[in-house]
């Protein structure tokens, strides 16, 4: 998990440039960090901030106004837009957060918190800058911030600003151990372990996800996944059947050759081929058949690789020593292959297949990419380019987590297959 | 048959198997081929950018041309041999870094045990458990437009091929990890280790003078398998445009010419296939020759 968060959160830098339109300005990408809990300090958070806590109860809005060249409430991030609008129950939004900022105090000056720019921007107005603040019963305070320098001036300013009487306060927000979680790490910890991540781009849920694009990968990995069991076994076995012989060579030399072919070359043979046979059923998935021509490639561009590896795990087993006293004893050769050596071969089999079923929701991303099936392979491609976060840590977990699962399976089935094995 | 037992080091022995074999000198003299046009190609034919020809495109091949011109009317020859250098660069740039670092963690992991052996553990078994494609794409996409030490002297452009060569080395590493963890944990055993410790010797100099040359042959095979891997991931990496920007290389190649089929132009993308296509053969079958040689406990099999 500390991967994945580092890998695509930390290195992915600034995400808000895909997704906010730059016109927007800053506000526009504040609200964007809010929403995906950008603003939150990255492991533990230690921060504070400085809230405005609107006591009148009305139905206007509570609303914060720089004036007279003022850049404080923008600074502090209590500028928020689109400005506190009333809830349809009537009762407007009553408290205003600050940004989070590490060891803020009543001393902690405030032109730390603009990164060292003046708080005053153009020329102050002879009054000196200030806010506007219209509180929720319509009442308007003017909070003069004239000799303003630190945090704990500013909560005097606004306690001491003529027309309060306790109708707005302002405080800085205590350090808790529950606010100690309020980080991004640990809202990437709970939106993946829920799988509850929104994507940035659709907003749809995880889960949605993939119960929507899951199948189309599903359907093209797993006959493939299958078909390809099946003819590497088949092809594997009568090859180490007729071990040196030409047929057997025969065998090697077109895996060796098929496992050479580059993936990409077997794609496009495979769409060519299509385009001159059906050109209907190339691309896309308008046509439940077309799915055939991605099955084939997947199994054709497998198989090589696989069949070598079946091939080297059955002639292990065959110079074995049990292997020759039953030829001893007169079994046929096909019965020892097929009973004795291919049960002993299950288990080396066995983990290469189960381990691959977690990579089969993903699908095959080339693949995907390359046919146009809306799959979750193709997505992930996509949340890749365009930086969707929670898409990419969501998926990528997905598959962490099924392949934990497929290795204390395949743990559980060595103790059916191998009665030498015990499960503690 | 007399020579075969004399006392011969693993590697001399190595060696001689090797010249013996016809298949394994087939393999390394088209290696040796490719390197050959790796490192010449950008030196021949330099200047690429400015190599359009208007008048002479998607040309069929000919005389002047001998495997025809692309859309752009540059010749399909020259951009195979310059995809050769972008390969043979990432093959071997990949491995440069994968390699001594899966040897290190490998061999740290095996020689020290508990703290260190569950990191290191815990880092590549995570690391295995996201697809190989996704972390390369993702580091790549990591990688653009940034540059590690901006300003000094060892400033490094993440954007171009070094993100490529890094990204590429730092997912590739595992399975060298692996399986010089493995190895070293049988190796510290051995009684040649109880006596240098026994003379002296410190952690670190039995681990790099008496352990890691005894797995040099392991760095060696590995090397031959980490090629095949770069170059088939280089030509994906260049097909979604994540690869060699301003240099043809085979998956470009093979991305540009992918409309080309249906038209009835075969000649770049064949090219490009069958150039990816010998040197991954050759690889891959003098890493297996190399193993058979290398590995003293295949001898009798």
């Amino acid at each position: 998990m500390l991967l994945t968060f580092v890998l695509f959160r930390v290195i992915a830098g600034d995400v808000s440039t895909a997704y906010v339109n730059q016109k927007l300005g800053m506000e526009a990408r504040q609200a964007f960090y809010e929403k995906h809990k950008l603003d939150r300090p990255s492991i533990f958070n230690f921060h504070r901030r400085l809230f405005l806590t609107d006591n009148t109860i009305g139905t206007y809005t509570f609303e914060i106004q720089d004036v007279n060249g003022s850049l404080l409430a923008k600074a502090l991030n209590l500028h928020l837009s689109p400005p506190g609008k009333a809830t349809p129950a009537g009762k407007p939004e009553m408290k205003r957060e600050g940004r989070l900022v590490f060891g803020l105090s009543a001393s902690t000056p405030l032109s730390s918190m603009t990164g060292g720019k003046p708080l005053a921007a153009g020329r102050p107005a002879a009054s000196g800058p200030a806010w506007h603040v219209t509180l929720s019963d319509g009442t308007v305070l003017n909070v003069g911030l004239t000799n303003i320098r630190t945090c704990g001036d500013c909560i005097a300013a606004i306690a001491s600003c003529p027309g309060n009487s306790g109708k707005l306060t302002s405080g800085i927000s205590s350090w808790s151990l529950a606010n100690m979680f309020d980080s991004q790490f640990f809202w990437h910890l709970w939106e993946n372990v829920t799988f509850q991540g929104r994507s940035y781009a659709t907003n749809q849920s995880l889960l949605e996800i993939v119960g929507e694009r899951g199948k189309f990968s599903l359907s093209i990995t797993v006959p493939a996944m299958v078909l390809t069991w099946l003819f590497a076994m088949v092809i594997s076995c009568f090859v180490a059947y007729y071990r040196d012989t030409w047929i057997d060579r025969f065998g090697v030399f077109f895996t060796v050759l098929g496992m050479c072919v580059p993936y990409l070359a077997y794609m496009l043979l495979g769409q060519w081929i299509m385009f001159k046979i059906a050109p209907a059923y190339a691309a896309g998935l308008a046509h439940p058949s077309s799915i055939y021509v991605p099955v084939f490639i997947a199994v054709a561009a497998g198989l090589g690789a696989e069949v070598r590896f079946y091939r080297t795990i059955i002639l292990n087993e065959i110079n074995k020593d049990y292997v020759r006293t039953a030829r001893a004893k007169g079994v046929p050769l096909p019965s020892i292959l097929f009973l004795h050596v291919l049960k002993n071969c299950m288990l080396p089999i066995l983990t290469d297949l189960i381990t691959t079923i977690p990579f089969l929701i993903l699908g095959s991303l080339l693949l995907e990419r390359f046919f146009g099936i809306p799959g979750l392979g193709d997505l992930l491609l996509t949340s890749i380019t365009s930086r969707d976060v929670p898409i990419i840590t969501g998926l990528t977990f997905l598959t962490a987590v099924l392949y934990v699962i497929s290795l204390l399976i395949t743990d559980i089935l060595y103790a059916v297959f191998d009665p030498r094995i015990h499960l503690q | 048959m007399k020579d075969d037992f004399n006392g011969r080091s693993l590697w001399a022995d190595a060696l001689h198997r090797l010249l013996r074999d016809r298949i394994a000198l087939a393999c390394f003299a088209v290696i040796c081929v490719y390197v050959v046009i790796a490192v010449a190609s950008p030196l021949v034919f330099g200047n690429w950018s400015s190599r359009h020809d208007y008048n002479h495109r998607n040309e069929p091949p000919s005389w002047t041309y001998p495997l025809g011109t692309d859309a752009l009317g540059r010749s399909v020859l020259q951009k195979v041999f310059l995809g050769a250098h972008v390969s043979m660069t990432v093959g071997f740039m990949a491995n440069v870094i994968a390699l001594p670092l899966g040897m290190l963690l490998g061999a740290l992991a095996g020689f020290f045990g508990r703290k260190i052996d569950d990191f290191i553990v815990w880092l590549y078994t995570t690391l295995a458990s996201i697809p190989g494609i996704i972390l390369l794409i993702s580091l790549k996409f990591a990688f653009a437009d940034r540059v590690l030490f901006p300003g000094t002297f060892f400033a490094l452009d993440l954007s171009g091929m070094t993100g490529v060569y890094i990204a590429l080395g730092l997912t590739s590493w595992i399975g060298t990890c692996r399986l010089v963890r493995a190895e070293t944990m049988k190796l510290k055993e051995l009684d040649y280790v109880l006596a240098a410790r026994a003379t002296g010797r410190g952690n670190f100099a039995i681990m790099f003078h008496h352990i890691l040359p005894n797995l040099m042959h392991i760095g060696i095979i590995n090397f031959s398998l980490g090629f095949v891997g770069a170059i088939s991931a280089e030509v994906i990496l260049s097909f979604l445009n994540l690869g060699v920007q301003d240099m043809p290389s085979w998956g470009k190649m093979i991305n540009e010419a992918r409309m080309d089929l249906v038209v009835g132009r075969w000649w770049e993308l064949s090219a490009a296939v069958v150039a990816t296509f010998f040197i991954i053969l050759a690889w891959n079958i003098f890493g297996d020759r190399l193993r058979d040689a290398l590995d003293p406990k295949l001898k009798n099999v």
